[in-house]
């Protein structure tokens, strides 16, 4: 996604930042240099922009009096409000870090503060406070009506195999299709995120700040794979991320970091390491194997990481660890709707026959959610399975 | 698998650990607790953690009333936090008539110690100040209600139990019950097992298991939906519940907001269904009453059974025609909150002494009697 | 410096030591654990950690990955606002 250079600024904890049109808030802050982006739940470890897909909760920030917005996945608006909602006094300098060192390997907060009994009230207070600090909305939000909506077809995921079969089944003439698209990041379009498979048969979709209820005559689930980490020593903290954080950096022209190291292996290794390069970021190291990797180093952000080669230790500074973790079949749709899962490897996917019919009625699948890998497989199985859609009309 | 136990109890939930819990301190521990699914997968591990002694029956408030006295030293005995949060249970009325019908429950209530209290709007709006009072005309508040964390509660048992002998056997199915010379045969799905004394305290699933002995028990599984918001920091203290529809939110330890509402439509009994009505209908309460958190977001939805009696009052009797048989059920989305009670109860009958309860109100042949008094304060 | 800590749910803050104390207080099964730690039920429901929680879990009980079950994935997948529900009829602008 291009920046075109108009200027779209905002405030970010009081101070105004200059970000662009076509940024989501993450990038246009990441530009600016921030990396803090909140505080973690019990030890307030800091966390920055980490997943870049909106699948976990490191970049979250209260925007325009909102809580726990996922700055990632928000187009940046010219006045914006931006504010961190967790550290004392600050979320780059929060003294609450203290929790990460009086609790050095877990807190497991079930077993403590159990006695005294008269100090209980005072505990429970100050664990309520410290929990959470995304103070109530600052006003009553606006929304677009619930809408109700059904149509021939519902095609969710738009990536290598869904577009495919969209393709196909509107070639052949099909008028009555809704889409769904998480496009997360891309601002070009509203994301439309099918969020959960009702008892009505309805499908809740999310289309940009209102939702719809989409009853369809079939459902092809091309959900494809997500984005997994890695449980390395100091995985955690920022400059640590994964390869759609990467993307979203780049595609905008702004560096993740000068100099990088790789930890892990999976599919999308050479296409991070296309996109450091157009943006001039040094791989430093290359850790195929996640548990050689000792630990990672920093206190605020990544400044470092340790690992093992073969017997040798070795320590290399670097400001990004990029997290090369599995590509995790997406199958909670499917779970919801009630389709036959089945095993691949340590992945469950979704169990179809050879014409991409899961085990309900109506409700087909393809791509990497029935554990495809190859590019030229996902695609192949993206046409096959809108023939067969098409071939089905007026029958399951 | 151990082949015999003097006590087999059918079900993990808050009941049985509970059920266990008072038999083992009253040095009886030869016991085996049967579940079909995971550690209490039942409603234990499923319900939002309200605890209140605000009932319109004896039966309930007294059962209500013990157990919050045993929930503020459960935390030391087992050495768990599950987080007892004595904050409060506030019911709003928003007509005349649920006016009157909660200054009825309240003074129902002062009969036996309770200090609940009728408050006007005005206070209600201090207890809770982010609420709209303005369809709001009164309510009662009880300080000594409140809320607490299920999980290391339940978990806190389970420790407690397994390290002093009892097995707690899970993914175990009890398939058929068979009682001969004097002795309990259940076969499971993981083998069978002999015992002595039994106690079916299997939830939503107990009638079924009463079915299997030849006892009828007249409960019912009835599917209610909860959710669980984003976590904020504090600012409800109260549980708050609304009479008009059975309306109730909180927070939990976290921040959550936890809550649920008596569903208008027509609605499924499968638990692991999720219907979006129910997100419509909770929502247009929660935007009304907190227009506030119309920006604050729903996390997760799911459910699980209510085990409904005939008056909303719980079951705890021998089962009739079997001897050394017992059942403890139908609680009717209050189970949790007068669990230790319960146990207590349930571990008494089972060992033959006297409750320090009535045993009246909670016999199964009430029903048949006519001599029931019905709970009107079913949420949820 | 921050302490040397690996982490399973970055949401609740859970490290693979306190996952690997549950298992040595004698619990295995994957929902037993993800209620004894809050693995999965913090506001990402799971979706960061519950493949490596799987492989974790795997790996210090012994069972085989293939074996390992999912947890229950409930809906909304991704969260929802309760103005969005409830919101009715009348034609409203967006607001942030």
């Amino acid at each position: 996604m291009p920046i075109s250079g108009e200027p779209r600024d905002f405030t970010f904890n009081g101070r105004t930042v200059r970000g662009y049109k076509g940024d989501t808030i993450a990038t246009a802050l990441a530009r600016d240099g921030v990396k803090s982006f909140s505080r973690s739940m019990k030890f307030h470890r800091p966390r920055g922009l980490y997943c870049g897909s909106g699948r976990c909760i490191s970049c979250v920030m209260r925007v325009n009096g909102v809580p726990g917005v996922r700055t990632c996945g928000v187009p940046l608006e010219q006045g914006m409000i931006v504010q961190t909602e967790r550290g004392f006094p600050t979320t780059r300098f929060d003294m609450l870090s203290v929790f990460d060192s009086v609790f050095r390997r877990q807190f497991d907060y079930h077993s403590r503060f159990i006695r005294p009994t008269f100090i209980t009230p005072f505990y429970q207070y100050a664990v309520r406070h410290l929990a959470s600090s995304n103070r109530v909305p600052d006003s009553p939000g606006v929304f677009p009506a619930l809408e109700r909506k059904s149509c021939e077809v519902l095609i969710i995921g738009r990536g290598i195999s869904g577009s495919v079969a969209q393709a196909r089944i509107q070639k052949a003439g099909v008028r009555s299709i809704i889409i769904a698209d998480r496009q997360v990041g891309d601002v070009s379009a509203p994301p439309s995120t099918a969020f959960g498979f009702y008892e009505s048969g309805e499908v809740g979709i999310q289309v940009g700040s209102g939702l719809q209820l989409v009853k369809a005559r079939s459902i092809l689930l091309a959900t494809g794979r997500a984005e997994t980490g890695l449980p390395i020593v100091n995985g955690d903290i920022p400059g640590n991320m994964l390869p759609e954080a990467i993307r979203q950096l780049t595609s905008r022209g702004i560096s993740p970091g000068a100099r990088a190291v790789l930890v892990g292996r999976n599919e999308l290794r050479d296409r991070v390491r296309r996109q450091l390069e157009a943006v001039h970021s040094s791989i430093v190291a290359e850790v195929q194997n996640a548990s050689s990797v000792v630990q990672v180093l920093g206190g605020r952000s990544v400044k470092g990481i340790k690992y093992s080669e073969g017997r040798t230790p070795k320590t290399v500074r670097c400001d990004l660890v990029i997290q090369l973790g599995s590509l995790v079949p997406a199958v909670e749709l499917a779970q919801q709707i009630g389709c036959e899962l089945r095993g691949s490897g340590s992945f469950w996917t979704v169990r179809v026959d050879a014409e991409g019919r899961t085990s309900v009625p109506g409700v087909y699948a393809c791509g990497g959610i029935t554990g495809l890998v190859r590019e030229d497989e996902r695609i192949s199985g993206g046409e096959a399975v809108a023939l067969s859609m098409l071939r089905n009309r007026g029958g399951p | 698998m151990r082949d015999h136990a003097r006590v087999a109890i059918i079900g993990s939930g808050v009941t049985g650990l509970s059920t266990a819990y008072s038999l083992v301190n009253k040095g009886l521990n030869d016991i085996v607790i049967l579940e079909k699914g995971h550690l209490a997968s039942g409603a234990s591990t499923r319900n939002g953690g309200g605890v209140r002694a605000q009932f319109t029956t004896e039966a309930n408030i007294l059962l209500a009333k013990w157990s919050i006295q045993r929930f503020r030293q459960l935390g030391l005995e087992l050495k768990v936090n599950f987080w007892f949060r004595q904050g409060g249970y506030l019911f709003v009325a928003e007509s005349e008539q649920e006016l009157v019908a909660l200054r009825n429950a309240v003074e129902f209530q002062r009969r036996f110690g309770l200090g609940t209290k009728v408050i006007d709007c005005d206070r209600v709006q201090e207890i809770v100040p982010y609420m709209n009072c303005s369809g709001i005309i009164g309510g009662s508040y009880r300080r000594g209600d409140g809320i607490l964390f299920p999980f290391p509660l339940l978990i806190g048992y389970a420790d407690f139990l397994r390290s002093h002998g009892t097995a707690i056997e899970t993914h175990c199915e009890v398939k058929h019950i068979s009682h001969t010379h004097g002795e309990f045969v259940l076969e499971t799905s993981r083998g069978e097992l002999r015992a002595e004394k039994l106690v079916n305290a299997g939830g939503g699933w107990s009638s079924g298991l009463g079915t299997m002995m030849g006892v009828n028990i007249p409960t019912r599984p009835v599917r209610h939906q909860i959710m669980a918001g984003e976590p904020l920091a504090p600012f409800l203290e109260p549980m708050v519940v609304t009479l008009r529809d059975g309306f109730y939110m909180s927070q939990g330890p976290r921040g959550e907001l936890i809550g649920g509402i008596t569903e208008s439509e027509p609605h499924g009994s499968d638990p692991g269904k999720s219907s979006a009505s129910f997100c419509e209908q909770f929502s247009s309460r929660v935007v009304s009453l907190f227009p506030m958190l119309s920006s604050a977001r729903m996390m997760r939805q799911w459910a699980g059974f209510y085990d409904m009696s005939p008056d909303a009052n719980p079951i705890l009797d021998g089962m009739p025609g079997v001897e050394d048989a017992f059942v403890a059920c139908g609680y009717s989305g209050h189970g949790f909150m007068i669990s230790p009670a319960v146990g207590e109860f349930m571990s008494c009958l089972v060992t033959g002494k006297k409750p320090p309860f009535p045993r009246e109100p909670y016999k199964l042949s009430r029903f048949e009697k006519g001599s029931t008094r019905s709970e009107s304060l079913v949420i949820g | 410096m921050v302490v040397r800590k690996s982490f399973i749910c970055l949401c609740e803050d859970v490290t693979v030591e306190e996952l690997r104390s549950a298992i040595r207080r004698g619990y295995t099964d994957i929902e037993d654990i993800k209620r004894i730690t809050g693995i999965g039920t913090g506001p990402c429901q799971g979706k960061q950690c519950l493949h490596v929680y799987r492989e974790i879990l795997a790996e210090e009980t012994g069972v085989r990955i293939e074996d390992m079950p999912l947890t229950t994935l409930r809906p909304p997948i991704v969260p929802t606002s309760f103005g969005a529900w409830a919101s009715r009829d009348r034609d409203q602008e967006v607001d942030r």
